[in-house]
């Protein structure tokens, strides 16, 4: 018995040829001569600069980067590992898979620095040799509990169903959390084990020892209430750290594979997914009786403009897998072709005539116990879009026997409907307009929103049902009948004209009507849209930094390679259990989700050093965030972004007002990493209202602004650049429609990590599998004619963001061939750190580069000292924000970050908030929301330190004294007789600031040159003096470079008489008094907004953009009021000045002496 | 016109204000076998007289190209997409309506550079067809002939990555050549206004001028335009043509 232990034991160690335990080689394949890298010769890539306990282990990468294919074939890899003066490991191994990898543990080596010394060898003679450095700390990240429960929060609830509702999605955890899947389990809120599947998303790293990093979570939830937005209700926990027994569900699903197919059994539903002649699936039997039987007119198919039919069920050989399997979900996946009938399959053109049209990636996701599947179809066109068109596009389900339908709308009863010979049809022609109406027949029936579900109902009461998720979001849709068969038309086929539409509108044009409207789809875009750019911008240039430029991308924009991803349940039942069919459906639409209480997400480290959700702390910063990114989205909204082409990608450019969207790049796939964007707030703060963002955003992106497919005998080339296409490469912003334009597999305009995180969050293996494409083309089709222009890494925004990009796949997949992929940007990140998505906070907190990290910290101090240059490529025109926010959370000294927050100045939040709230008036540029609220997050969590884990930033009202001699005056109040201690912490740029303090008689009692100090933070005392009462300090200091935090005393009451006032960073203050006569609150002016609460309840009395001299004017409520001014300035009037405290309690009333008080001599 | 890809040459359309100067026209036929990329084909039309425009040669992008016709004032008289194909042996005539009197017009190929170099030229089947812009260019080794106009008798004149030559009744005026492959080198030419001038441009693909020029391939079809054409605003027409049928 230890034998049989040991023997394999020993069998994995085997590959120990190098002299140390710890270390582990081996060779693997890589055929690296396809480069797009104009280095060549040997490569040595660690994976981090900087290792830390929590990491488990590590590895280092060997390879060569060779002119020609196999020219490693004869070199062997010596490599060594020194810990001071000592060899600790070392080895050597044939190239002759063109690499080698070394891994190793973290436990059995010391902390210190460690020198790694690589060479190749041919013969006797050495070609190349290498050293690199890396650190073995033990500091950095505290270690994670072993052992701990999780909250877990159903943002939005779960709707009433009679069997329960599948939730899958993802949960973050700290290094050293979880291991082992055997330790972790499901609990309700009375701690009862839930019966739940886990899967392994991601790790903390490339070892066989390393910890989980996001774990994929399946289980059935039955109706719950909504988290959001009380957040308090957490009915489920996960626990982790000890074994305990699996909980199977009642009705545990079952696969058997077959080589006909996978046969399915939830325990009520019983179904063949084929291998061949893929109909979606056949043989269903519910609760054991036949429910359908499809054959070969079943499932997904499309009809050319020539009138040909293609079907999927036609494919003799799609690809089946089963992809992810568990007790509770199982999901098969079928790829392959759409097949003409009556032919083979075997040839194959992108134009007409063909056998084989269009591709199709189809997953059907079984769950245990229930009735009901989910199929997650996607179509890929693979046809020259010039030339083909679409009368038909559809997934079909073959039912004899059907005489009635329902028709689910949205806020309305449905619609039921007896089908007869020539079938009914209910079409979403526009996305608030449907219609049914039987054939050759005029509409029977008009209405706003289809809920996207059909129930047909046979003549033995059994109901067969589709519901399609954002089915008006992505019109035009059909949902027909007939009495043998129910189908979703993902194109219709009684699609109709809007003559009464002005397609090229101001308000209008932008809504790419050619591709939402009509009898057949036809993805040409037209030519009166260029000239109607050209009207729009005043100018026929079709330069690419034009809009004409980008509209012309859209005239050579081919839509091969574009999918359509259609995500829709298919439900079995009886005409008896309608109402539950009609639950299940709802609950289905309302897509309920799961995820780890925000502060978890946050505190495991996965998204890097970014702080949850925390309108208690930062009110402002957090609705500044919900303001832009949801005004950006209402926006949408607003000027009807719907459609199957259009929904909903984001923009990149400016909206004009009024319903008109600048023509210059008009819409963007992820070119300032926008895709990312919900996903992170959504994690950081369990907002449905983000999921509900990232769900389409991200099916827009995959689906049509990342190339699905290519042909390489397709002669297409974009306009600008000339590209053709290349699979899981990303499309700029230069072309007008998604999928038009340029494109990149590694570059600025590229957002892979938020597809990454989109997975990780919702499990979504659609997602996943764009990815999957993506890097197949980085390591395995480099010889592709398309690549050179793809990877795009010259140094600044590029190349960092495509450091960033390959940083998360490694973390997604621990390919080691991504290593050495990426040493050549690492070093191009030295030279310039452009901030740009991901690049700069992957490589700080998963490399941990301590040059890359000392510069952005030496950038950010130097920008802090007032040297406005851009260090190193750091600041650059698009964030700052980025820049301080990282430096903030790397400066371990303190006090720097209220400069942190002062540079990143929340006016510019607050702007991009209220400009993309208002339809009416001109936004900024849509990419600035991408810019600035990608990185608050990372902001908060330095300015946690900085107020306080809970504490609210408030800083000292500054009065204008350098224009009105007035100094900024704060007033104590002193009951008793001690030591006055003033706390100075903050940021001084002034050359000439000063501080006074006042005793109540009069006296000076204090006075001092304050120097410049940006990282300011002392004390001064001025001792027990036998005064009581008021003491007047009075500091001299510049509004626009100066920021002090309040308190600035240790009295309890504290107060700050203004007049015009000015912050470096927005603060809220209380406000105990009217300041105008009639006991009402008023402001002159000022800059950014201000807004006004009731202490009390809360409610809201005034809220104002103040710009320049807008008055604003409201009724003092007894309680007080809470100000918040998110400005540069305000001026309240000069008639009686506003007294200001940072709260009720520290609040007074001083006297009108004290207030005006004048000491002899004390003004500078 | 013909939309140049940059903004620059886009730029140069609008500020072409060179005098239109009588000179006398040969009628030939549309569609010879001259090709350049340029900004414009500016034409005379004769009163009462129908005339045509005449694609033949290729356009090869998927997308096709756009054409359309517009006078001084920026209306369009024709407009129409161009569908990819091969129009060597299958000439698309496209008819314009006779107008009473004799007017400039503009005929615009919206397209990329190769679809706007596939269209033979000359275009029309007018007698005075000029092409008219800043900068252009053009793979084989026809000669040029321009007419420069006042006010001012300079022109700078420029070639990319090759030299271009000016020549005066076979003589060689000057030439002008680029420093380094990627640089332009403009060399000032002093003309005298109305005279004819050739240009030889074999040895460059891309070349300019510094003020708009009105160049043809037959010294009996240059003319001096209405000024005005060259600032009209087209592009506020609303369009009325839909694609092309593939």
């Amino acid at each position: 018995m230890i034998l049989c232990i040991l023997i394999p034991a020993l069998l994995f160690l085997a590959p120990l040829a190098c002299s140390g335990e710890t270390f582990r080689q081996y060779p693997f394949p890589w055929d690296a001569h396809e480069q797009v890298e104009t280095r060549r010769g040997g490569v040595l890539s660690i994976e981090r600069e900087i290792f830390e306990r929590g990491d488990r282990s590590g590895c280092f990468a060997i390879g060569y980067l060779s002119e020609g294919p196999r020219e490693t074939n004869d070199l062997e890899a010596h490599w060594q590992v020194r810990f001071g003066a000592k060899t600790i490991a070392s080895g050597k191994e044939t190239m002759e898979q063109g690499m080698v990898v070394v891994d190793f543990s973290l436990q059995g080596l010391a902390e210190g620095g460690y020198e790694v010394k690589a060479s190749l060898v041919r013969g006797a003679e050495t070609i190349w040799e290498e050293k690199k450095n890396f650190i073995l700390r033990a500091d950095g990240e505290p270690p994670s509990a072993q052992k701990g429960r999780i909250p877990l929060v159903l943002p939005a609830g779960v709707p009433p169903t009679s069997e329960g509702y599948p939730l899958t999605f993802g949960v973050p955890f700290p290094k050293g959390g979880l291991a082992d899947l055997s330790k972790i389990r499901l609990v309700d809120a009375r701690g009862e084990p839930v019966a739940a599947q886990f899967t392994v998303r991601g790790y903390w790293g490339s070892g066989v020892n390393a910890d989980i990093r996001w774990l994929g979570v399946d289980f059935q939830s039955p109706e719950a209430g909504a988290w959001w937005p009380q957040r308090q209700e957490t009915p489920y926990f996960l626990e982790y750290g000890e074994a305990h027994p699996s909980v199977l569900p009642a009705g545990r699903l079952q696969i058997r594979q077959e080589k006909e197919g996978v046969y399915v059994d939830t325990g009520r539903l019983r179904f063949k997914v084929p291998s061949r002649r893929f109909n979606l699936f056949d043989e269903v039997f519910l609760d054991g009786r036949k429910v359908l039987a499809q054959g070969g007119e079943g499932g997904a198919y499309l009809i050319d403009h020539e009138g040909a039919t293609y079907r999927a069920a036609n494919d003799v050989e799609p690809l089946l897998t089963v992809e992810e399997e568990g007790p509770l979900r199982v999901v098969i996946r079928v790829e392959g072709w759409y097949v003409k009938d009556g032919t083979s399959g075997e040839t194959q053109s992108f134009r007409l005539p063909t056998d084989r049209l269009c591709k199709f990636v189809t997953r059907v996701e079984a769950y245990a116990g229930l009735s009901w599947v989910r199929v997650l179809h996607q179509w890929i066109n693979t046809s020259d879009s010039f030339k083909v068109r679409f009368q038909d596009v559809g997934v079909s389900l073959v039912h004899a026997g059907i005489h009635e339908v329902e028709f689910g709308v949205e806020g309305a009863p449905p619609i039921k409907c007896l089908v007869e010979e020539g079938g009914v049809c209910l079409l979403q022609h526009r996305h608030h307009q449907f219609e049914v109406h039987t054939h050759g027949e005029r509409p029977v029936i008009e209405g706003e929103k289809s809920d996207g579900s059909v129930m047909a109902i046979d003549q033995m009461g059994q109901t067969v049902t589709i519901s399609h998720r954002e089915t008006w979001q992505r019109f035009p849709k059909e949902l027909e009948v007939l009495p043998d068969r129910l189908t979703l038309h993902v194109w219709p086929v009684h699609g109709r004209d809007h003559p009464e539409i002005d397609s090229y509108a101001r308000d209008r044009y932008h809504q790419h009507w050619f591709s939402h409207q009509g009898r057949v789809l036809n993805l040409t875009f037209p030519w009166q849209s260029l000239l109607t750019v050209f009207r729009f911008a005043d100018s026929p240039s079709i330069d690419i930094y034009k809009p004409g430029g980008t509209a012309m991308g859209g005239i050579h924009a081919s839509a091969m390679g574009t999918a359509i991803t259609s995500d829709f349940m298919v439900h079995f039942g009886e005409k008896t259990e309608a109402e539950a069919t009609r639950k299940a459906v709802a609950a289905f639409q309302a897509r309920p989700t799961a995820l780890a209480e925000p502060s978890w997400t946050a505190a495991s480290g996965a998204l890097g050093p970014i702080h949850p959700y925390d309108p208690e702390s930062f009110s402002l910063y957090e609705q500044a965030a919900q303001d832009a990114i949801f005004g950006m989205w209402k926006l949408q909204d607003y000027t009807e972004e719907y459609g199957m082409y259009l929904y909903r990608g984001w923009h990149h450019g400016i909206y004009e007002g009024e319903g008109h969207w600048s023509p210059y790049r008009l819409y963007s796939a992820g070119h300032h990493y926008e895709p990312y964007l919900p996903w992170l707030y959504f994690a950081r703060s369990g907002d449905p209202g983000y999921a509900g963002i990232g769900q389409p955003t991200i099916r827009h992106v995959t689906d049509l602004g990342i190339i699905r497919y290519n042909d390489p005998a397709y002669e297409h080339r974009e306009y600008f650049s000339q590209q053709g296409r290349l699979p899981g490469s990303t499309r700029h912003s230069n072309g007008f429609v998604l999928w038009g334009g340029d494109h990149a597999a590694l570059g600025h305009p590229t957002c892979y990590g938020g597809i990454m995180l989109a997975y990780y969050l919702t499990g979504d293996l659609s997602l996943k599998e764009v990815v999957n494409q993506w890097k197949h083309t980085l390591l395995e089709d480099r010889g592709n004619p398309e690549i050179p222009k793809a990877i795009r890494n010259r140094p600044g925004r590029d190349n960092n963001n495509g450091l960033g990009e390959l940083i998360d796949l490694y973390q997604l997949t621990y390919d080691p061939r991504l290593l050495l992929l990426m040493e050549p940007w690492v070093e191009r990140m030295k030279e310039n750190l452009y901030t740009w998505g991901r690049g700069v906070p992957n490589t700080l907190f998963f490399r941990r580069t301590p040059e890359i990290r000392n510069r952005l910290v030496e950038a950010a101090r130097e920008r802090q000292h007032g040297r406005d240059i851009s260090l190193h490529g750091a600041f650059n025109f698009h964030s700052p924000e980025a820049v301080f926010s990282l430096a903030g959370g790397l400066d371990t000294t303190g006090g720097f970050d209220a400069a942190a927050l002062a540079e990143c100045d929340i006016a510019r939040y607050l702007r991009d908030a209220a400009t993309f709230s208002d339809p009416m008036t001109k936004s900024r540029p849509a990419h600035s929301i991408a810019d600035r609220y990608l990185y608050l997050p990372y902001l908060l969590k330095s300015g946690t330190r900085l107020a306080g884990e809970g504490g609210a930033l408030q800083v000292l009202p500054l009065g204008t004294w350098s224009k009105e001699g007035r100094p900024s005056r704060v007033i104590v109040e002193e009951e008793e007789d001690g030591d006055l201690v003033l706390t100075l912490k903050g940021r001084l740029r002034s050359q000439e600031a000063r501080v006074e303090v006042v005793r109540p008689d009069g006296i000076l009692a204090h006075h001092e040159n304050l120097a410049p100090e940006p990282n300011l933070n002392r004390s001064i005392r001025i001792p027990k003096d036998g005064q009581t009462g008021a003491y007047i300090i009075d500091l001299w200091l510049r509004g626009d470079s100066d920021l002090l935090l309040l308190p600035l005393t240790n009295l309890p009451k504290e107060v700050y008489p203004v007049t015009r006032w000015s912050q470096a960073v927005p603060s809220t203050y209380y406000v105990g008094a009217p300041n105008a006569s009639g006991g009402r609150l008023e402001f002159a002016g000022g800059s950014g907004a201000l807004s006004l609460h009731a202490e009390t309840d809360g409610r809201l009395l005034g809220k104002h953009p103040l710009h320049g001299e807008a008055p604003l004017s409201v009724p003092f409520p007894s309680g007080g009021v809470r100000l918040t001014a998110g400005g540069r300035w305000v001026f309240s009037g000069d008639a009686r000045p506003l007294i200001l405290s940072c709260s009720p309690a520290a609040f007074f009333m001083p006297d009108e002496q004290v207030l005006t008080f004048r000491p002899k001599g004390a003004t500078p | 016109m013909i939309l140049p890809t940059t903004s620059r040459l886009s730029r140069a359309l609008l500020l072409g204000l060179l005098v239109a100067a009588p000179c006398v026209g040969v009628a030939t036929e549309a569609g010879g076998g001259h090709q350049l990329y340029f900004s414009g084909a500016f034409v005379r039309t004769v009163p009462g007289e129908e005339w045509s425009i005449r694609i033949t040669g290729r356009v090869p992008s998927l997308s096709g190209c756009y054409l359309l016709v517009h006078d001084a004032k920026g209306n369009v008289r024709h407009e129409q997409a161009i569908a990819q194909g091969d129009y060597e042996d299958n000439p698309l005539e496209i008819r314009i309506p006779k107008s009473e009197r004799a007017e400039d017009l503009r005929c615009v190929i919206i397209g990329q550079q190769e679809d706007v170099m596939g269209v033979n030229l000359p275009l029309t089947t007018l007698a005075y067809e000029v092409y008219g812009g800043k900068h252009f260019g053009k793979r084989s080794a026809d000669i040029l002939y321009f007419r420069p106009e006042g006010p001012n008798a300079e022109l700078a004149i420029w070639g990319s990555a090759g030299s271009v030559k000016v020549l005066k009744e076979g003589r060689l005026l000057l030439e002008a050549k680029p420093e380094t492959a990627k640089r332009k080198s403009p060399v000032a030419f002093h003309f005298t206004p109305g005279e004819l001038y050739q240009l030889d441009t074999s040895h460059t693909f891309y070349f300019g001028m510094s003020h708009v020029a009105y160049l043809a391939f037959e010294p009996g079809r240059l003319f001096q335009p209405d000024p005005a054409l060259a600032s009209a605003p087209w592009w506020q027409s609303p369009p009325h043509a839909a694609n092309a049928e593939p």
